[in-house]
């Protein structure tokens, strides 16, 4: 089992490195490009998610991205001090919604639904821990 | 994120690079804001575009809704297969109008 960690503080800044985070460790495991990308877009939609609305103002809180390698999967769990928010609760989104009924929100769930194998949520010790795996295709 | 626009016989082209993200969704939202008045419509030119997250989707809505609002065409081209996967799952490929190359989209 290989595993990384980054303490990103809570601004949309932070995301430039939580990007270089993603990447970096990809490269060293030797994951596909496409994984890559999924592993960056899951890490971007949580973490945006805290950003945007578990805090009501940019700074002052810690948001720990961990990454693993166990096995055949891949494992990317996001820690936060918000408030307590299941994103796993949130209504299943229809892709099939016309352009003008169209809304802002639930686009970033679903994405983490279709691209993950696996989605875990836990509130514990004041903290949300959203644990998503992903099973690495084997070719 | 570079943004490169061109007008295009009437058409605002607006050729994304790089990654369509919380960080660069400001920059590409306000591009939009500011081509919105090309005379017959928008094309998001995404041939070098290589991430694309929902914040970025929304981007892409929000153009969208502004060129149907003006009753002008609009149409993303040029999507490359890792945004296209993002495209397709959130639905996108079948509500929005997509073309290969930036030619087809103005024809």
């Amino acid at each position: 089992m290989v595993s990384a960690m980054i303490l990103l503080q809570n601004r949309t800044e932070e995301l430039a490195r939580l990007s270089l985070f993603v990447t970096a460790f990809c490269d060293r495991q030797g994951l596909s490009c496409d994984l890559e990308l999924v592993l960056n877009l899951v890490a971007e939609e949580i973490f945006m998610n805290v950003v945007m609305h578990g805090h009501p103002e940019e700074g002052g809180h810690e948001i720990g991205v961990t990454l693993s390698q166990r096995g055949d999967h891949v494992e990317l769990s996001v820690e936060d001090d918000a408030k307590e928010f299941n994103p796993l609760n949130a209504a299943e989104f229809d892709p099939a919604t016309p352009l003008e009924q169209r809304r802002i929100g639930g686009l970033g769930i679903h994405l983490l639904r279709k691209l993950m194998t696996e989605l875990h949520y836990e509130r514990s010790g004041g903290k949300n821990r959203l644990t998503m795996r992903k099973l690495i295709p084997s070719n | 994120m570079e943004i490169i626009q061109e007008n295009v016989d009437g058409y605002a082209v607006l050729g994304l690079s790089g990654r369509l993200d919380g960080v660069t969704s400001a920059a590409v939202e306000a591009a939009i804001q500011k081509a919105a008045d090309a005379e017959r419509g928008m094309v998001i030119d995404c041939a070098n575009l290589r991430y694309i997250s929902s914040i970025g989707l929304r981007v892409v809505l929000t153009a969208a809704k502004l060129m149907q609002a003006g009753k002008k065409r609009f149409v993303v081209c040029g999507v490359t297969a890792p945004v296209r996967e993002v495209f397709d799952i959130s639905g996108f490929s079948k509500i929005l109008e997509m073309k290969g190359t930036r030619e087809e989209a103005t024809k």
